[in-house]
């Protein structure tokens, strides 16, 4: 892991090229982006993430950053949170947003979008036992609302209730009036976002142009 | 079903020839008797009444059209297995040839045409304003690009490759001796080039295509309608000027004046649908015609840019476009929904009549110069031209898009250039002395409009079917679906902020803030600029229906019989007197008195509602009743705020008597409570808090008890008398309690006038609530939770909504006695 240089076209790269599907150029840029964040060391810290003054008024900044250094996006069955993560572990969590490729099979497209899906559900799923509790899913809200002003906390709650009652409805049907209701798990999730055009909602076109000098 | 379709079609035949006879032929005769009896009864005396055709000949007949086209429309929706396999627009071009026959059969030339006038100037701009009205900013924006290529690039290679086409063909001789050079060939290219909002939406209305697709057709058509009249003008300034003047400067000065058309014309509407905003600001005083300034200053752009000869089709769109988001906010709701339904209104109703003169004009001999090699190339042309643009665009737009446009898609978007009534308008507009063939090129625009509109207009949805083309995903809009968006959308900025990408998203979000900083402050009323949170308005928005499927579900029902049934009500009154005398004696002898008053006043809908859910909460907790229920019947919080507002401001702020009263009926109980409490020295906050528990026994009490009259009854009997004495007697406010479920609820004056002791329990159990609510996980059941959350939202109201569901629930049941006689009695009795 780590040590590459910023010339494209190197093996590394095109071994991670393999493994993430990103293109040797896009590699190459975000190579360059990598470095330019950590202030050309070989890992990414959270203050790192911090420093972005686009990201500053992210209103799920938090979720989004922390989602970098959780083992559980590097597509390696690891659990846990890391304090740093290197180049690699970077572009496999970008690779997330990857559009698919156009073509490709049903199966591989489903496939695609339950890790996408995972991806978020993850990124809820704070504590990692498999649900999306109700105090999650509030935190979730809350954050999501934190910006517009005048909708405070007790709004957030409100509509996080409302949306987890909404999700009960839909997943479990009928519940008795003393049933409990666990927290989403993740079929349910992708139960509920099954009408959800994920192909447009959670891609992003990476440029193979190097645009980073105009970003901060 | 046909056959009566076509029966009650011939009716309507039958009357617009009784209409149409009447008012042309046997009138005017009568007409002229009676003219010649007045002039006869001149010299006599006053006429007692007179017979003035003339008076109002114009406006008559125009209101009489209005009304033939709304009952054509009226009889070809009647039945839906029609409308299902042919479009309405079809059906009212046919309907139109019909109208037009009997007209031509009784006049023997065409009287009623659509002018261009007529069509540019009263017809037009509303359907205009409406789509862009109720046009999806964030899909339109987010397809801009491929709207504009297929709109600007895609309209210029029509015209332009059918103009050289049909020139080549004519050098070639396919269509003998005709008058035409390449110059009108480009104009006529350019005026049929464009396809036609009106027809557009007509037919993909009825496919439910994606809405990507969708929005690609129908932006391209919109925006595309701008383009043609501009390149149609300036093609016609061509052929004015001739072909020997036209040099490269003329050529250029064309483009130039193009591109300053179009875009002036858009910038125009920009700077109309600010003002749009900027007026609606300040509309307080004058809600009840806020909502005609949006359509005279939507008409205004469109005439503005008219004057100015900039492009008033996209000045009108982008007055729209502009302009929604802002009015929506700041108008009443009521006037929103006015506007919403008056756009609808003024739109259906002139595409209804656009299309039935579409066929109208058919009806006409004068028109139709046959030329089978002209017309069919032209038709032939348009298609393959249409198909090839489309491809070529695609390909090069497919190199920049996310999500690449398929080629079933493709097919679609092809398939839908529909042409219209905008062709047919500038088609009118020709100039006979300059170009000789008009007859020829009208009659070809015709035909090409009926080809479009009624053939592929018909086979559009069983190839749409064919191809499996994606359809859109009927979805009700769910609170998590709108949370999950959101999430997307920061997401995806956060992706582009931290890979250092320039990309839509991030493009989207400087708007955004740009918006949120500059537009919002600028356009939005201060009050309005908090809660504009999207996911807000959807929690509002489902919050709302739930309330109103509520009402009907419960009036279906019948159970709301007795508010809308004088006799009926009455009765329960005598019934609950008879019942709860014995019980609470002294609170009847105030109230009924002020019941009985009640009933012969002002009959509010809104006891109605709460009477409503106030049963189906208690039906729920019967275990009846699905888990859909459960979310709606906390109807009864969305109301809570109104205590709060009560309580911290004085009386006179709160003008609403009956929402005043509906929230003393409402707290009543809690009140009663919470003054018992204080009285016997219970520490209200330790009550509150073990409601969890009792809320669920309570449940299960309900669940035995059955019968709901019976648990209403019993819950008003858990009032205790004595501890209520001191509240009641003083309220004679208007109205009077309607509601008899809430009868039992004494006196609202008591927190008119809060004692101090009483104000203080108050507080402290609505501080209270939330300990019980922040438990980390929630027993999901009806009482606690709770989708009616504020409606409205004020600064401060932290805690207004905070207050639980569960007191009032909870002492309803708190002093239950197991099911009595007495309910029994109300029953029977």
């Amino acid at each position: 892991m780590g040590a590459l240089q910023s010339l494209p076209g190197q093996p590394e790269h095109i071994d991670l090229a393999e493994k993430t599907g990103f293109s040797l150029e896009q590699i190459g840029v975000l190579h360059k982006r990598f470095r330019q964040l950590s202030h050309n060391e070989e890992t990414l810290r959270r203050d790192h993430f911090n420093e972005i003054p686009d990201l500053a008024c992210n209103p799920i900044r938090a979720q989004i950053i922390e989602a970098f250094f959780d083992k559980r996006n590097y597509r390696q069955n690891g659990e846990g949170t890391v304090e740093e993560i290197s180049f690699e572990d970077f572009l496999v969590v970008m690779s997330h947003f990857r559009p698919p490729s156009v073509h490709m099979t049903e199966e591989q497209r489903e496939s695609v979008r339950r890790e996408k899906l995972r991806f978020l559900f993850n990124m809820h799923d704070t504590d990692n036992d498999g649900t999306i509790t109700l105090e999650e899913y509030r935190h979730v809200v809350e954050e999501l609302l934190s910006r517009s002003g005048a909708l405070g906390k007790e709004t957030a709650k409100g509509i996080a209730d409302a949306a987890m009652l909404e999700v009960a409805s839909i997943s479990v049907g009928h519940m008795e009036p003393d049933e409990f209701y666990e927290g989403i798990t993740f079929e349910h999730f992708l139960k509920l976002l099954n009408g959800f055009e994920i192909e447009s909602r959670m891609n992003i076109r990476f440029l193979n142009m190097d645009t980073t000098t105009l970003c901060k | 079903c046909v056959a009566q379709l076509y029966l009650s079609e011939i009716k309507v035949i039958l009357l617009t020839c009784i209409i149409y006879f009447s008012s042309h032929g046997e009138l005017s005769d009568f007409k002229s008797n009676l003219s010649q009896d007045e002039s006869g009864s001149n010299i006599t005396g006053i006429p007692i009444v007179r017979f003035r055709w003339d008076h109002v000949e114009t406006p008559y007949l125009i209101a009489l059209w209005i009304l033939v086209a709304g009952l054509a429309k009226m009889v070809i929706e009647a039945n839906h297995h029609v409308t299902n396999v042919i479009p309405e627009s079809a059906l009212l071009i046919g309907f139109g040839f019909i109208l037009g026959g009997i007209v031509w059969g009784a006049d023997l030339a065409q009287t009623f045409k659509l002018s261009q006038r007529t069509f540019f100037f009263f017809l037009l701009p509303q359907i205009i304003l409406d789509t862009g009205y109720s046009m999806p900013n964030k899909l339109f924006f987010g397809n801009l690009g491929g709207i504009l290529v297929y709109a600007i690039i895609g309209t210029c290679w029509n015209a332009a490759s059918l103009a050289l086409s049909l020139w080549g063909c004519q050098k070639g001789g396919a269509m003998g001796d005709l008058d035409i050079g390449f110059l009108q060939y480009l104009l006529f290219g350019s005026l049929i080039a464009a396809v036609d909002p009106v027809a557009v939406i007509a037919v993909f209305e009825q496919v439910h295509v994606n809405e990507v697709l969708f929005i690609l057709v129908f932006g391209e058509s919109l925006l595309n309608d701008g383009v043609t009249v501009v390149l149609f003008n300036v093609c016609d300034a061509f052929v004015t000027l001739g072909g020997s003047k036209i040099n490269a400067v003329e050529i250029i000065k064309g483009i130039i004046s193009f591109f300053v058309v179009a875009f002036g014309g858009s910038l125009l509407g920009f700077a109309f649908g600010i003002l749009i905003s900027l007026l609606t600001r300040c509309t307080k005083n004058i809600q009840i015609i806020e909502a005609g300034f949006v359509f005279i200053l939507g008409y205004l752009s469109y005439l503005t840019a008219e004057m100015l000869s900039l492009s008033a089709i996209l000045s009108i769109v982008f007055c729209g476009i502009c302009c929604q988001k802002y009015i929506n906010a700041n108008m009443d709701e009521s006037s929103v929904n006015t506007v919403r339904y008056a756009m609808k209104v003024f739109a259906n109703g002139s595409e209804t009549i656009i299309f039935v003169f579409l066929g109208i004009s058919a009806i006409d001999k004068t028109i139709w110069v046959w030329n089978t090699g002209f017309i069919l190339l032209t038709l032939f042309f348009i298609l393959i031209y249409r198909f090839m643009g489309t491809f070529i665009l695609t390909w090069i737009l497919n190199r920049f898009r996310l999500v690449p446009i398929g080629l079933i898609d493709q097919v679609i978007i092809s398939y839908g250039g529909l042409r219209g009534a905008v062709a047919y308008g500038l088609a009118v507009m020709l100039d006979e002395t300059r170009i000789k063939e008009k007859n020829l090129m009208l009659c070809t625009t015709l035909i090409v409009v009926y080809f479009t509109v009624i053939i592929q207009g018909i086979t559009m949805k069983p190839l749409v079917t064919w191809l499996n083309v994606k359809k859109a995903s009927v979805s009700e809009d769910s609170l998590i679906e709108k949370v999950q968006n959101k999430v997307f959308d920061h997401m995806l900025v956060a992706i582009e902020d931290i890979s250092g990408q320039i990309g839509h998203n991030y493009m989207r979000d400087k708007w955004n803030n740009f918006e949120d900083k500059w537009l919002s402050k600028l356009l939005l009323k201060p009050s309005v600029r908090k809660n504009r949170d999207n996911i807000f308005a959807v929690f509002h928005r489902l919050n709302l229906k739930d309330a109103m499927s509520y009402v009907a579900e419960g009036e279906r029902k019948g159970s709301l019989e007795f508010i809308r049934n004088e006799s009926a009500f009455i009765d329960f009154t005598k019934k609950f007197d008879d019942k709860f005398s014995e019980v609470m004696s002294d609170i009847m002898a105030d109230t009924s008195s002020h019941y009985n008053r009640g009933s012969s006043m002002r009959r509010d809908p809104v006891p109605s509602v709460c009477l409503e859910v106030h049963e189906q909460a208690i039906k729920g907790m019967n275990g009846v009743e699905d888990s859909h229920h459960l979310l709606q019947q906390h109807l009864y919080k969305g109301r809570k705020q109104h205590l709060h507002r009560y309580s911290r401001s004085n009386f006179s702020v709160n003008t609403d008597e009956n929402e005043v009263q509906e929230i003393f009926q409402r707290t009543m109980r809690r009140r009663l409570e919470s003054f018992k409490s204080a009285k016997m020295g219970v520490a209200p906050p330790k009550k509150i808090s073990k409601h969890t528990k009792k809320d669920q026994q309570q449940k299960k009490q309900h669940k035995t008890t059955g019968n709901e009259l019976k648990t209403k009854a019993d819950s008003a009997n858990g009032y205790d008398v004595p501890g209520s004495l001191p509240m009641r007697v003083t309220y004679r406010a208007g109205a009077g309690i309607e509601n008899p479920t809430f009868m039992p609820d004494p006196d609202p004056t008591a927190s008119m006038h809060i004692p101090p002791w009483l104000a203080d329990t108050e507080v402290d159990s609505s501080i209270a609530a939330p300990s019980q609510r922040a438990q980390v996980r929630l027993p999901w059941t009806p009482s606690n939770l709770r989708r009616l959350a504020p409606l409205r939202l004020s600064t401060n109201s932290t805690d207004s909504f905070m207050l639980p569901e569960a007191p009032a629930t909870q002492q309803r049941g708190n002093e239950q006695q197991p099911p009595s006689e007495e309910g029994e009695t109300v029953l029977s009795s």
